[in-house]
């Protein structure tokens, strides 16, 4: 590869974020690796997104009635952020605790917990896991509104072991009774009627004359344990460590089996997960030094292309290349149409299909959904006056030469390696059109489409479908 | 034309709401007939005008996406044409009452003429158009055709510069009052264009704006800033001095009233729910005030109109002390 340093710093961009432009990597060409790191991992160093000019041209996201418009608003956010870990570690615990908006059909209850995943996702998992239980929308998707003291309904209590912190295989049925008891009473205000003036928000609600207070027996210990114990308890356990960890390697570094089958797998990097495990458990669950020990680590600078992309990501990055969804919206764009971009591309953010949420890596692709992540990627080329193509057609200068056709682009586009055969293929191409002049604008506008043609090629190959 | 030396303010109540979600859906401003209204609104839930009349009845819509795809205000004549601007497009469509297309104009650019995402609009004496040319940062006259009379502003922070204007209104003296919607504040220019004062600045406090879409100025020269991002609107006297602020106090209206009360469980919920909330303001977009002192709210997020009614005495200069050099604790 021409420039690893730089390779380098856009696969972490990739994997910490949605990607980076060539104009967002050079404002970041005098800082290290490690620096970069640590500026991923405190978000907090950068401003936050204006998000004014969106609710001024796109003002459905003014209020609070309509899902795709919010989820067409956090892949906007996901594309402009200057705190792209922030955004990404939303979307990985908005994975791990899938909550399914469709059960509910309440929208601020659904903008409100992606909202605490962007506040808490990178601080400690016993905050994080408090917060959820406090959730409403969580509380209403697993039926913990209706766990009562006197009649348990033990679904929270259920996945909260299963999938959301120790896995199959570490607790006993018993437990999950005994979870359920600790928490009835956590249940949330009742919120307004949609009807006449639209959605209203709600928030958590401890009902103490509803919950049982008795004496419980969880995982060893006894006492008379309220739900804040029993993720106390949780995040003593190893097997919880062991779960988020795997989590944060499946999702950041190299694609693992699928959650149902991490009973009977081990995972692929042993080595790296126990070290994960053993820098979370002795930071007292604390998230930031986990992800700066991961990204820093040797595993993951050699983990190039052992991810599929998922939608999200796909669909992000490829509208930071193209300049699309910027800041300001364009004439008449519409943010919320991304939300049918990513569902038919298998994932329906903010809309899980269950609560094991998506299945990811190879499951992203079939014939279908390759065919929509094809076609959205090279259409956004189609359009030769968008402002990202409009910087890579600059960038190339005056003469293409047919030989450093391919790697040039492939270099503005990542920069990214491909296989031979893909090579092979792109280089016929490259051949076919010959130099290519781009000195006067006359030559740009009569070329444009030769080097989008070539643009729209790379992102149609096999290798672009992984980060 | 000359305004009242001063007023006594009794108050200023709220008089009633109209529409509803599914009828006034999303409403980004509105205009009045002879005996309807003509609601404006924009998103998912319906791109169109509104007619609704004063008893809250539906009557339909006009225009749709063929003919403005991002509308950003309306405008009502005295034959109850309707003028409505179009951000995506950068064009003001003409319908007439019954939503027939009578005419189109303007394109994009910069130049004198040219617009780039036009907002909000307001009659001159004249009859003429004034609108804001938001990405331009200025603002432009056109006659009812288009052609094109006057321009003024340009981009930037300082006096007279504008930048990302939205709503704008004319007062009695035709002066123009200029929501200067990224730079926080209301800016007053002659009919020639020429700077004459700036309200407010950026926060939260009193008399302070984050992002002010819209201003209207009522008989008494009271001066209205609907402070969207504050979710709220205030209120500055004919001196621009801060006098109140409007956070909502609506109760429903007669068709909110007719579904809820045909609706058992919604009926439920709004028994258990916290009833408060649903008085306030919502990201409010347009204030405008007619000639009975009426001033109405379109309470974008809670999809209604929130109309309140000003109670005043108005003042001569004999009827009131003279203005107070020193303020004092004596005020029994």
């Amino acid at each position: 590869m021409a420039n690893n340093n730089l390779a380098l710093k856009a696969h972490l961009l990739r994997r910490a974020g949605f990607g980076a432009s060539r104009f967002e990597l050079e404002q970041i060409s005098d800082k290290s690796y490690e620096e970069i790191v640590e500026d991923l991992v405190h978000p907090e160093r950068f401003e936050e997104i204006d998000e004014d000019y969106l609710k001024r041209y796109n003002p459905d996201v003014s209020y609070h009635d309509n899902i795709g418009s919010h989820a067409g608003r956090w892949i906007w956010r996901m594309i402009n952020t200057k705190r792209p870990l922030e955004e990404k570690m939303t979307l990985f615990w908005h994975q791990v605790f899938a909550t399914g908006y469709y059960k509910g059909d309440h929208t601020p209850s659904t903008i409100q917990q992606i909202e605490t995943f962007r506040e808490n996702g990178l601080t400690n998992i016993k905050r994080i896991l408090l917060d959820l239980a406090k959730d409403p929308s969580m509380n209403y998707w697993l039926d913990n509104c209706e766990n009562h003291s006197d009649q348990p309904n033990e679904n929270w209590g259920r996945e909260l072991l299963e999938l959301f912190s120790m896995g199959v295989g570490n607790y006993s049925e018993e437990d999950v009774k005994q979870a359920a008891r600790a928490f009835t009473g956590w249940t949330f205000e009742q919120p307004l009627p949609l009807y006449p003036y639209g959605h209203y928000e709600t928030k958590f609600v401890f009902n103490e004359s509803d919950h049982d207070n008795s004496e419980k027996t969880f995982l060893g210990r006894k006492g008379n344990f309220n739900g804040e114990d029993i993720i106390d308890i949780i995040c003593e356990e190893r097997a919880t460590t062991l779960f988020i960890c795997r989590h944060l390697y499946n999702f950041f570094v190299e694609d693992e089996a699928q959650v149902p089958a991490w009973s009977i797998e081990p995972p692929r990097n042993p080595e790296a997960v126990d070290t994960m495990i053993d820098i979370l458990m002795s930071n007292d669950g604390e998230i930031r030094p986990v992800l700066s020990y991961m990204f820093n680590s040797d595993f993951f600078k050699n983990s190039f292309y052992k991810k599929v992309k998922n939608p999200s990501e796909l669909v992000a990055g490829t509208l930071k290349l193209s300049g699309r969804y910027s800041v300001v919206p364009a004439d008449g764009e519409n943010v919320g149409t991304l939300y049918g971009t990513v569902a038919v591309m298998g994932q329906a953010l903010m809309n899980p299909p269950t609560v094991e949420g998506w299945h990811t890596g190879h499951e992203w692709i079939d014939g279908g959904t390759l065919n929509e992540r094809v076609n959205f990627a090279v259409n956004q080329f189609n359009d030769v006056s968008s402002p990202g193509f409009r910087d890579i057609l600059e960038r190339l200068g005056p003469l293409v030469e047919s030989v450093d056709l391919v790697d040039s682009c492939l270099d503005l586009i990542g920069p990214i390696e491909v296989g031979e055969e893909t090579r092979i293929a792109l280089s016929k191409y490259a051949e076919e059109i010959g130099d290519v002049n781009l000195g006067t604008n006359e030559d740009k506008v009569e070329n444009a489409q030769k080097i989008a043609r070539m643009i729209q090629l790379i992102v149609s190959t096999r290798e672009y479908q992984f980060a | 034309m000359t305004l009242p030396f001063d007023l006594l303010r009794s108050g200023y109540p709220y008089y009633m709401t109209l529409g509803q979600r599914r009828v006034t859906s999303n409403p980004v401003d509105i205009g009045f007939g002879k005996e309807k209204v003509y609601v404006l609104t924009r998103g998912g839930l319906g791109t169109w005008v509104r007619v609704i009349n004063w008893e809250d009845e539906n009557l339909g819509t006009l225009g749709d996406a063929s003919l403005f795809q991002s509308p950003a205000a309306l405008l009502v004549d005295e034959d109850e044409n309707l003028y409505v601007t179009d951000e995506a497009n950068h064009k003001v469509v003409v319908m007439d009452k019954d939503g027939e297309h009578i005419n189109t104009w303007g394109e994009k650019g910069s130049e004198p003429g040219q617009l780039n995402r036009p907002s909000g609009m307001s009659f001159d004496a004249e009859g003429n158009i004034v609108l804001s040319d938001a990405m331009n940062s200025r603002i432009q006259r056109f006659t009812r055709d288009g052609k094109h009379l006057q321009s003024f502003g340009g981009f930037g922070d300082g006096e007279g510069e504008l930048n990302m204007p939205w709503g704008l209104t004319i007062d009695q003296f035709g002066d123009i009052l200029v929501a200067d919607w990224k730079n926080d504040r209301v800016q007053r220019f002659t009919s020639e264009g020429e700077f004459k004062s700036a309200i407010g600045s950026h926060g939260t406090e009193k008399g302070k704006f984050r992002r002010p879409s819209s201003v209207a100025v009522d008989g008494h020269g009271d001066i209205y800033v609907s402070d969207w991002q504050n979710d709220r609107v205030q209120l500055f006297n004919k001196d621009e001095r801060y006098i109140q602020r409007f956070h909502g106090n609506a109760s429903l209206s007669k068709s909110g009233k007719q579904y809820i009360l045909s609706n058992l469980v919604t009926l439920r919920l709004r028994a258990e729910g916290d009833f408060e909330k649903t008085q306030r303001l919502d990201a409010p977009m347009t204030v405008k005030v007619d000639d009975q002192f009426r001033l109405f709210i379109t309470d974008f997020g809670n999809h209604r109109i929130q109309i309140y009614q000003k109670d005043v005495v108005e003042l001569s200069e004999t009827e009131i002390a003279p203005k107070m050099r020193n303020p004092i604790l004596f005020t029994t």
